[in-house]
């Protein structure tokens, strides 16, 4: 077995290297055999043109025959991109600035389509990193109509959270976060940067386990004023804490009140906000109570004056989207029914006709995504049409020289698939 | 044994090959010649087709192929059994016989 696969080898690589002598001895082993079968029918006594004629009805096809010689060594393919790589090296040796034309217009297209296809990729398909179930999560918008025009929110109130919580039954989680930017740190080490106020059922969105330590718990997100405990980002850990264990149970300022570190998060778990990475997690009703006015800060979660945080949802399983949108529209009308209630002057339900949607996780999908997506599908399809034009355009210039020096490409087939009928 | 010419079973060309040069080496056309002499010239064999065969068969390590003088003094590609071969040979010429001693079993059940 070993000895066969060490001939086949041999064979192939002589084949390879050694092609041109393996072609003349094929051409002289088969004029060889032709002369041999016209001598033999010479000597038979048939006339010299005809015997010729007979050896080579006898032989078969000389060409193809030469063709299936070929393939039986075994490394066409090989043969076939050897010869077309050769053919490339020599087309850029003779014609250089052209060639170069050609990879620079090829490679802008390419290039701008890439640039595009990432950005399309991160604003309107990928899902934030660690989601879990990314189908199933919605990020909720509410929308009211004013002076006949309807006027979609991202940020509401943390008593419209609570009711539409209460009064919804389609979701397996329902979590509320702001992204406030604060000063994290003390003295010179402070620095303004994003703070992720989330609820406690916000990390049930995500695959993420913390990897030291622990995420806070329902007991610590609690109204009136949750407790001050924080959960580090993995990479502000690694930065300030030097990825040391002794970072649990230390304290670190946060906006004006000071947290108790008392875990660390998985790297990869950015949040839901593109480019806005919390470097730290708090509990949201700890944020609340402490940086609202003294007001808000003690009415936040029965009155309806502070709008600052969005809510997120996960669906249960087969609930559809528009059945989740329809329940969460529903609660909506009952929470503004509420906010009639505690707030007379607001505009009545008939002209306001509140909604709520569950929309795509990603902003620039959703009602709320401004102009954005529109530029950048614009500038996807325009990028696209470079593209084309590139490739017309070499194309065009491809064609102009095979025009002036015939196709060198038609010397190819001819040769791959055998000249039919040549015997 | 009729006169309508047969055509070679898928894969026996091979076994016919080795067979041809088992006794001496030869170059194409004789092992062609000897094929069609030793079967009463009943095989229909295009000669031509001998030639990716052989090939094939020198790949395998079956056969070895060395150029040397002809008969009429011209050279030619002279084909071998290698050790190889010579084991093939017997294998297929084995496998050949249990095949036709079943295939005429069946055919002349009663």
């Amino acid at each position: 077995m070993l000895r066969e696969s060490w001939s086949d080898i041999r064979f192939r690589l002589r084949a390879l290297f050694r092609r041109n002598a393996m072609e003349h001895e094929l051409d002289e082993e088969v004029r060889f055999h032709l002369d041999r079968e016209i001598e033999k029918l010479t000597r038979a006594g048939v006339p010299h043109g005809e015997a010729s004629r007979c050896a080579r009805v006898a032989f078969g096809g000389v060409e193809r025959i030469k063709e299936d010689s070929r393939d039986s060594r075994g490394v066409r393919m090989l043969e076939h991109v050897l010869h077309d790589l050769r053919y490339a090296v020599r087309g850029i040796q003779r014609r250089p600035g052209f060639s170069l034309a050609i990879v620079l217009t090829l490679g802008l297209g390419i290039g701008a389509n890439a640039t595009m296809f990432a950005v399309t990729d991160r604003l309107l398909l990928r899902p934030p990193e660690l989601l879990r179930d990314p189908d199933l999560v919605h990020r909720v918008y509410i929308a009211t109509t004013q002076d006949g025009r309807e006027r979609m929110q991202g940020w509401y109130q943390y008593t419209r959270y609570l009711d539409l919580r209460r009064l919804t039954s389609s979701f397996a989680v329902v979590a509320a976060r702001a992204t406030p930017h604060l000063a994290v740190g003390s003295g010179e080490d402070a620095r303004e940067l994003p703070v992720g106020a989330v609820s406690v059922s916000f990390f049930s969105l995500f695959n993420a386990h913390p990897v030291l330590g622990r995420f806070f718990t329902a007991g610590e997100d609690t109204v009136p004023r949750g407790a001050a405990v924080a959960v580090l980002s993995h990479a502000y850990w690694q930065s300030h804490y030097g990825g040391e264990r002794s970072a649990l149970g230390r304290r670190l300022l946060v906006g004006k009140s000071v947290y108790t570190i008392v875990g660390v998060a998985p790297p990869g778990l950015a949040g839901v906000d593109l480019g806005e990475t919390p470097v730290v997690w708090v509990p949201i009703t700890a944020y609340a109570a402490t940086m609202g006015t003294p007001t808000d800060a003690s009415t936040y979660y029965t009155t309806y004056n502070w709008g600052w945080m969005q809510m997120f949802v996960r669906r249960s399983s087969g609930v559809s989207p528009e059945a989740a949108t329809a329940d969460l529209t529903n609660a909506m009308q009952r929470s503004y029914a509420n906010e009639l209630a505690l707030h007379p002057r607001t505009t009545p339900a008939d002209s306001a006709r509140p909604r709520a949607i569950a929309a795509p996780i990603q902003v620039a999908r959703g009602p709320d995504a401004g102009a954005e997506p529109k530029v950048l599908l614009w500038v996807t399809g325009v990028s696209f049409i470079v593209l084309l034009i590139a490739c017309a355009n070499v194309a065009n210039r491809g064609g102009n020289r095979d025009r002036r020096h015939g196709h060198p490409a038609c010397a190819l087939p001819a040769r791959r698939h055998g000249a039919l009928g040549a015997d | 044994m009729t006169d309508a010419k047969l055509d070679l079973p898928q894969g026996t060309l091979d076994l016919l090959i080795l067979k041809a040069l088992s006794l001496e080496a030869q170059h194409g056309w004789a092992i062609s010649e000897r094929i069609q002499q030793v079967s009463r010239a009943s095989l229909q064999i295009p000669q031509g087709s001998l030639y990716p065969a052989l090939h094939r068969l020198e790949r395998r390590g079956w056969i070895a192929a060395t150029w040397g003088n002809s008969e009429n003094n011209r050279r030619a590609k002279y084909y071998s059994l290698t050790k190889a071969g010579v084991k093939q040979l017997a294998e297929e010429t084995s496998a050949w016989e249990r095949l036709t001693t079943a295939v005429a079993l069946v055919l002349n059940m009663a």
